[in-house]
């Protein structure tokens, strides 16, 4: 044991002579790998924080989330009441809860603030294990109809507005004009953000609503719920029983319920979505990265082999076994990669922040990454399996080369075989880099295809903001608060520079989404709610909602100020909208109808809608998604002509789009906005200011991200493979200045050394190039659901990174070529 | 020397210096030289006197510092690169002393080379061309061998069908059995004696004074001069004295 422990104790001291001995190729060997190393445990830490580790819940693996299922929505809200039925009647869940999220001023400390508020059911935190650093959860009785308004509170807001105040519970805090009493405080170490839900200031309990419209049956107020399923019982089991109850929920209210369906996913699929697929591919990607790094350190161990052919002949003949020798090569190697670990942790760590910040919201669990113990054990398994990885080529290799060959004509027999090692390594890193540079390619021509599409509006000079009113507005009649939002309308107006402003409601182009179901004229309600109401998307605006977003007018005419509470109710359609419904008609002067909560009678009422004018669609889901959704139908209603409900809503908060007339930044065009708004009344909270450009961009973040990285990691490749066979081809031209010199006392020309050796760097690079071609072909189907308007197998794509590929190759042999081509004859004279 | 034989190597008055680091080397100091067709001639003289230079010279490796040059009654001092490649291939023939045959390639190919440095020469005028050359020196059964497949002498046999191959005006030779143990060498001188009585021209550079023997004339140099055979035998013994 001890004599083990000094052999290798010698081994790394003389490891790390050579190293300083020839610090070039270390300098150069380290750098390599650290690249490399540092990729991989940069899109390691990324893959373990998002999807290999467990959610930060005592329970992750049994918490899932639920929603209602429609022909439009995969994830659907759900209605309270239907969610209480499921609560009530399933046999496979310890406890569900619903959330949906909210908004709304904090009055009466300090300066007014919106803050982020999510409405929960009572077991929410408990299903998370989510216990309150201060005071307690809600009760069930708090979580009923009419209870008394509590509210939970983030330990930032307690900090921020209490100072921490040990005695914050059961203090009062206005929220929306709503007096609250404060229960508890929830750890700042909560987070969580899925669709719906995102960690907020305050969390108030979702089923104290007093607003019956929400407790109507098919009424959908954006709202999901997560469940915490028995122990054992699976996610099949699961659906099943949920299965078993909805058919029970349509047995008994069949007009409403007839369809209903319960879509259950993991929480961690839910928080994690589209991101899967795209850390995977990457994580391939890095791994091709730091191959290719190994294969350039070995073809320098090889290259530097030869140098040191002697010492190991020596070694060799003192009696070193074959496997002494290949120890103390793999000593070096693995020493040498695990300085390139190092130097790569550093790297992997500012790489991780900078790429996050590039692109930021982008990643679910962001605040999870980091470089932690498995990430740490993961950068030294790496460094230690790259050091043998790398080295164990040369080390046999130089191992095996017996004594009496390397003595005999001057080891020029024994270099042949060795090069010819050098081309196929090249080779597969020219192939390893076509594979990067294809899905680097794929991603581009994605995002070209993308930024082509026309998103039916004019985002540029375009702003959009949100707007909390004063919350003593929320307890007007709606005549108060019209005359509220047409004073806020005209002071929005009087601010200099603005060309065209409306305020909005309902659903946001890319943003939000909001649905309304309708009925065309004559068209019967469904007794069985087996079908459903035919849908389409709701944006709640003013006139001059078409100029502030340049959408085309293609018939009739848009809304106008004449169109408000007092004369008939009027409905401006999309493209879409006509020509999914009125295709072949002019659909101008039809009606549709739509159904309205009508607090009186406290039902719906049928409200029927004149269309007055065809407008251009709008790219309401994203860039890349709009086209395969299938929902495409959109409606423009006058902010006016909204029942009591919605008046109410948009008491609570709206948004506003202006158009600027001069390009300036949002912030410096937003600025003037808020303080004349605060100027006319200052309670009011104007917040959230975004441009609509950002708003485009932010649509294809994803694809944006995968683009960065796979660039970057491309980029990267294709350097490390032109450095690669840089190397191999200034070796092999370095070994052969004396056949060079031959050849040209033979009479070969300049040009024809160029060529030849340009033809041998043309051979390997064409040789990686078909193979890269062809496991691209397999590898590329992998990344389809990360590709829009563009195939995987793209020819036009391969074609461009192949010729890109072979430039940048050839680029790099021209330097040894030309080398070669300065040989000086008169070396073939020389005497060895 | 005879003056109705026409000169093929005409060198009057050449110099060489080499310079490095600011040392001036004077390798060769007014040579003059001329080699008439079908001559055999041999060249010796002690280490660093300057034979490889003026052989490297002839066969235009390199280029004087001064002096004139006259190949086949042209003047080839101050030709460019590509000319001289061009002149070497097709009117000069080398043998070096340790062969330098190029590993990758097989004897054939080996033999070939200078052929496919030629412009538009069709492949089977190559085929006759290299199998004439190694015929000619005994190693036409060796066509797909590998130069490290063959001993010393054989290696050195193909290069001189090497130097046959391209049909040149004169073979250079720089110690051709330098490397070579003198039963090879003998065979190797043989075989250029041969070539010679066949009407080859051939300068040959060699220490040996058994082999110098084997050619018409033998030419002494001496600190880059040339020197007659007596006078070379003064100066070295004034040297060791
Ligand atoms: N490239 C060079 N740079 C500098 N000096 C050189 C160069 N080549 C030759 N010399 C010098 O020129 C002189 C002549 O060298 P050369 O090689 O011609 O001698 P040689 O007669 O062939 O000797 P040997 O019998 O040892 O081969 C020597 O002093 C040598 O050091
Ligand atoms: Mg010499």
């Amino acid at each position: 044991m001890r004599g083990v422990l000094n052999s290798l104790l010698q081994d790394l001291h003389y490891a790390l002579r050579q190293f300083r001995k020839s610090h070039g190729f270390t300098i150069v060997a380290v750098l390599t790998l650290a690249l490399g190393i540092g990729a991989n445990t940069a899109i390691f830490s990324v893959v373990n924080g998002v999807l290999l580790n467990p959610l930060p819940f005592p329970h992750a693996n049994r918490i899932v989330s639920m929603f209602e299922a429609t022909p439009d929505f995969f994830k659907g809200s759900i209605s309270y009441p239907n969610f209480l039925d499921w609560q009530r009647d399933n046999r496979s869940f310890e406890a569900m809860a619903a959330y949906r999220s909210t908004d709304g001023s904090i009055t009466g400390v300090a300066q007014p603030e919106n803050v982020r508020a999510q409405r929960v059911s009572a077991n929410f935190f408990p299903i998370l294990g989510v216990n309150p650093i201060l005071g307690r959860n809600f009760t069930s009785e708090e979580d009923r109809r009419g209870a008394g308004p509590t509210a939970l509170i983030s330990e930032g807001l307690w900090k921020r507005k209490f100072g921490s105040d040990p005695n914050v519970i059961g203090k009062r805090l206005i929220v929306a004009g709503q007096a609250r009493t404060i229960i508890g405080v929830i750890p700042a170490s909560f987070r969580l953000h899925v669709f719906n839900f995102r960690t907020a200031d305050v969390y108030e309990a979702v089923g104290e609503e007093t607003d019956p419209a929400f407790y109507l049956r098919d009424s959908h107020w954006n709202m999901d719920a997560i469940g915490l399923l028995k122990p054992g019982i699976t996610l099949a089991q699961a659906c099943d029983d949920m299965k078993r109850v909805n058919a029970g929920l349509a047995n008994a209210y069949p007009s409403v319920d007839g369809n209903v369906k319960t879509n259950i996913i993991p929480l961690k699929d839910n928080i994690v979505g589209d991101m899967r697929s795209v850390l995977l591919v990457l994580l391939g990607a890095v791994g091709f990265v730091l191959l290719i790094a190994c294969v350039n350190v070995a073809n320098l161990l090889l290259a530097r082999s030869t140098a040191r052919q002697r010492e190991f002949s020596i070694r060799a003949a003192l009696g070193a076994g074959q496997m002494r020798i290949v120890r103390q090569l793999l000593t070096e190697s693995v020493l040498l990669s695990a300085l390139g670990g190092t130097l790569g942790l550093i790297l992997a760590k500012w790489g991780t922040t900078a790429a996050l910040v590039a692109v930021p919201e982008t990643v679910p669990r962001a605040e999870e990454i980091g470089i932690h113990l498995s990430a740490l054990l993961f950068t030294v398994f790496v460094s230690v399996l790259t050091g043998i990885v790398f080295g164990l080529l040369p080390a046999i290799k130089m191992s095996r080369t017996d004594i009496s060959e390397r003595l005999k004509d001057g080891g020029r027999a024994i270099s042949g075989s060795r090069s010819s090692i050098q081309s196929v390594l090249v080779m597969g890193e020219m192939a390893m880099a076509l594979v990067l540079l294809v899905g680097a390619g794929l991603m581009c021509r994605t995002l070209v295809q993308l930024w082509k599409i026309d998103p039916g509006f004019d985002p540029h000079n375009v702003s959009f903001f949100e707007v909390t009113p004063p919350p003593s507005l929320v307890n007007q009649p709606p005549d108060a608060i019209l005359a509220a939002l047409r004073q806020i309308s005209a002071t929005l107006h009087s601010v200099p520079g603005v060309e065209a402003l409306s305020l909005h409601d309902g659903a946001v182009p890319m943003d939000h989404d909001n649905e309304k179901g309708f009925l065309l004229e004559g068209q019967e309600p469904p007794k069985q709610r087996t079908e459903y109401f035919p849908q389409t998307v709701e944006y709640t605006v003013e006139p001059e909602y078409l100029k502030t977003m340049r959408i085309p007018l293609l018939r009739g005419r848009f809304l106008s100020d004449e169109d408000n509470e007092s004369s008939a109710r009027v409905v401006v359609i999309d493209a879409s909208f006509a020509q999914q419904y009125f295709a072949g008609q002019d659909p101008i002067g039809k009606r549709i109808r739509i159904f309205e909560f009508d607090s009186d009678s406290n039902q719906r009422i049928s409200v029927p809608l004149v269309i007055v004018g065809v407008v251009g669609h709008v790219n309401q889901w994203g860039l890349a998604e709009d086209a395969s959704r299938p929902l495409q139908a959109q409606m423009y209603r006058p902010i006016l002509q909204r029942g009591a409900v919605d008046m109410k809503r948009l008491a609570r908060g709206f948004n506003v789009f202006v158009r600027s007339k001069t390009p300036l930044a949002p912030e410096a065009f937003f600025e003037p906005i808020r303080q004349k708004l605060l100027a006319s009344n200052r309670d009011m909270v104007v917040y959230d200011n975004e441009s609509e450009e950002e708003v485009v961009a932010q649509s294809i973040a994803s694809q944006r991200f995968s683009l960065i990285l796979l660039g970057t990691f491309a980029g990267l490749a294709l350097l490390l493979a032109g450095i690669g066979i840089y190397g191999v081809l200034a070796y092999l031209v370095g070994q052969r200045t004396r056949d060079i010199g031959v050849r040209m006392a033979l009479g070969a020309q300049r040009l024809d050394v160029l060529r030849m050796v340009l033809r041998e760097g043309a051979r390997m690079t064409l040789a990686g190039a078909v193979i890269g071609l062809a496991v691209a072909l397999a590898l590329t189907r992998l990344m389809a659901s990360m590709l829009f308007g563009v195939r995987p197998t793209d020819p036009i794509t391969f074609a461009t990174v192949a010729a890109l590929l072979c430039a940048i190759a050839l680029f790099a042999c021209y330097i040894p070529a030309r080398r070669a081509s300065k040989v000086d004859p008169m070396v073939a004279l020389r005497y060895e | 020397m005879t003056e109705t034989n026409q000169a093929l190597i005409q060198i009057t008055d050449m110099t060489k210096v080499f310079y490095t680091d600011e040392i001036e080397t004077h390798a060769l100091s007014g040579v003059h030289l001329s080699v008439n067709k079908g001559e055999y001639v041999a060249m010796s003289g002690p280490s660093g006197c300057g034979k490889s230079t003026l052989l490297s010279i002839i066969g235009l490796l390199d280029t004087p510092t001064a002096g004139r040059y006259f190949l086949n009654s042209k003047p080839v001092e101050n030709l460019d690169f590509a000319e001289r490649a061009r002149i070497r291939n097709q009117e000069i023939g080398f043998i070096f002393q340790s062969f330098n045959l190029i590993g990758d390639l097989t004897v054939y190919e080996n033999v070939e080379l200078p052929l496919t440095y030629r412009q538009r020469m069709p492949s089977v005028e190559h085929k006759k061309r290299v199998m004439e050359a190694l015929e000619r020196v005994g190693m036409a059964h060796r066509l797909k061998h590998y130069p490290s497949q063959l001993s010393g002498g054989q290696q050195q046999r193909v290069a001189v069908a090497r130097a046959l191959a391209g049909h040149p005006s004169i073979l250079l030779a720089d110690e051709p059995t330098g490397n070579l143990d003198s039963r090879n060498g003998e065979a190797v001188m043989e075989l250029l004696a041969n070539l010679h009585k066949d009407g080859a021209t051939i300068c040959m550079v060699t220490h040996d004074p058994r082999f110098a023997k084997h050619a018409q004339r033998e030419i002494h140099l001496f600190d880059g001069k040339v020197v007659a055979e007596e006078e070379l035998k003064k100066l070295l013994q004034e040297t060791s004295a």
